[in-house]
């Protein structure tokens, strides 16, 4: 009776992992999965312990914010991150000035190479940061821009 | 490669045995506080909430968005291994629930 039970229980989680390969458990879990708390966290503070569950955050070399100094309109800034760091996971960009500092959270798989480019929009004058997860750590990197017009 | 009569365009390029892709998506990404310029009203808040990329439909990427990133999002990465021919895919999911996509060959 008891090897029964346990023959039932193991098909059962056959019978999910399948459905999940399949792809149909796939579009109820990527929409609960937008991390509201994060996008609407008002301050940078807020937003950074959202992102990371209030682990610490090490400012690191390994974290490469590469972009300019100075910006015209802040509607649209391009950037590029890049990763040097090991089983980077996921990559997330703040904008302090911004009235909703979190802008993206990018989730990566070992496919792709740990760097993006991308545009966002800048509020105003103020720093810019790119949070890497990284072998279960967080990393962090800072570039201050200054904007004439601000984007948002 | 552009990607026919879509308003999209995604490039995928190979390079040495990876592939550098792409994408220009056509989006407002509207934050919620601009004004119309000549009825005054609030414009809605409408932006992309996720993004996917597949590579012969694996998925690769995946990204979260809010109303911050650029109208008109760009973005570009790096396939670590990606052959001729290859198909990528870029789709993506808005606040309003409508989702588009747009897709490409390594070339």
């Amino acid at each position: 009776m008891v090897r029964r039970i346990f023959l039932q229980a193991v098909l059962t989680g056959a019978a999910y992992a399948t459905l999940a390969g399949a792809g149909l458990l796939k579009p109820q879990t990527v929409l609960a999965r937008w991390p509201s708390d994060v996008f609407h966290a008002q301050t940078l503070d807020a937003a950074l312990y959202a992102l990371t569950g209030g682990a610490v955050v090490t400012a690191s070399d390994g974290v490469v914010l590469k972009m300019a100094e100075q910006a015209q309109d802040g509607r649209t800034v391009p950037l590029e991150v890049i990763s040097r760091l090991p089983d980077t996971r996921s990559i997330a960009l703040l904008s302090e000035q911004n009235p909703f500092p979190a802008l993206s959270r990018f989730e990566l798989t070992a496919a792709v190479a740990p760097a993006l480019s991308t545009r966002i929009k800048v509020g105003g004058s103020g720093r810019i940061i790119a949070l890497v997860e990284a072998g279960g750590r967080y990393y962090s990197t800072t570039h201050r821009i200054e904007v004439s017009t601000g984007g948002c | 490669m552009s990607n026919g009569p879509s308003k999209h365009r995604l490039r995928a390029v190979a390079d040495d045995g990876a592939a550098d892709v792409r994408v220009l998506i056509q989006h407002p990404m509207e934050t919620g506080t601009r004004r119309h310029p000549e009825t005054g009203e609030l414009i809605p808040r409408h932006y992309i909430r996720e993004l996917h990329a597949e590579v012969n439909g694996t998925e690769v990427l995946r990204a979260y968005w809010s109303w911050g990133m650029a109208f008109n999002p760009y973005l570009a990465f790096r396939i670590r291994r990606a052959q001729v021919g290859d198909t990528v895919r870029v789709y993506w999911i808005d606040n309003l629930g409508v989702a588009d996509a747009v897709e490409g060959s390594v070339g």
